[in-house]
């Protein structure tokens, strides 16, 4: 017996991923990528998720680089291997 | 005993890389758990860098044996410059020459190398030219001891 399964379900789940894997850059699993991102400004991530600057003190959300950092650890994270390919 | 995976991604691009590929400019190669924090944009100026960290780390276990597993380890490749934007695609054709000159593993630490996705992390407010590369490294029935 054959069985037909309708895979057009997993075109609906990618997004559903693709936005939790965004969303898991201030979680352990995903806090490598804020990490990188933050790098590549010459920033530091401390164990709270905050990007931390060159004197020590905490970004504040209006900071130039701030958005910056955030939407590229987002894009990395996107891709991440972490729950499969999609 | 075998290489931890980022050590081993490290040892294969700072031996495997042919600076010729990418106007003569050899970029550091680190693991981004060793960066010191803080003023790594300035050294940027000088060199071109491949930061790596690894994201991902599986085991399966085959149908049959108790003793063995297959392992899928994934590694991020990040590339930087601010030398433009032919710097960082010379880096990219680098960076996949080097994984697939390696994809057929080199019978001690790994079995396939795989070059897998990419994106484009680039920000040009900043002059900074960034992509990422997933890497898998991929190790067959690995006893388990």
């Amino acid at each position: 017996m054959t069985e037909v399964f309708d895979m057009s379900f997993l075109k609906n789940i990618k997004p559903v991923i693709a936005k939790m894997r965004e969303e898991m850059i201030r979680s352990d699993e995903g806090r490598i990528y804020l990490v990188a991102s933050a790098d590549a400004y010459g920033y530091d991530v401390d164990s709270d998720y905050n990007i931390i600057l060159q004197d020590g003190s905490i970004m504040k959300s209006n900071h130039s680089d701030y958005d910056s950092i955030v939407k590229m650890a987002k894009k990395d994270a996107r891709n991440s291997p972490i729950w499969g390919d999609f | 005993m075998a290489l931890e995976s980022v050590e081993l991604i490290k040892t294969l691009f700072s031996d495997g890389w042919n600076r010729a590929n990418t106007k003569q400019r050899k970029p550091i190669i680190q693991d981004i758990t060793t960066v010191d924090p803080g003023g790594k944009r300035l050294d940027l100026s000088r060199h071109d860098a491949i930061v790596l960290y690894e994201t991902a780390h599986n085991e399966e276990q085959p149908e049959v044996f108790y003793d063995f597993v297959h392992t899928r380890i994934n590694v991020t490749v990040d590339a930087r410059t601010v030398e433009g934007r032919a710097q960082l695609m010379k880096m990219e054709d680098e960076v996949r020459r080097v994984v697939h000159a390696n994809r057929k593993g080199d019978g001690i630490n790994f079995d396939r190398l795989l070059y897998k996705t990419r994106t484009d992390l680039s920000d040009r407010t900043k002059r900074l030219h960034r992509m990422t590369f997933q890497v898998e490294i991929v190790i067959f029935s690995e006893l388990i001891v």
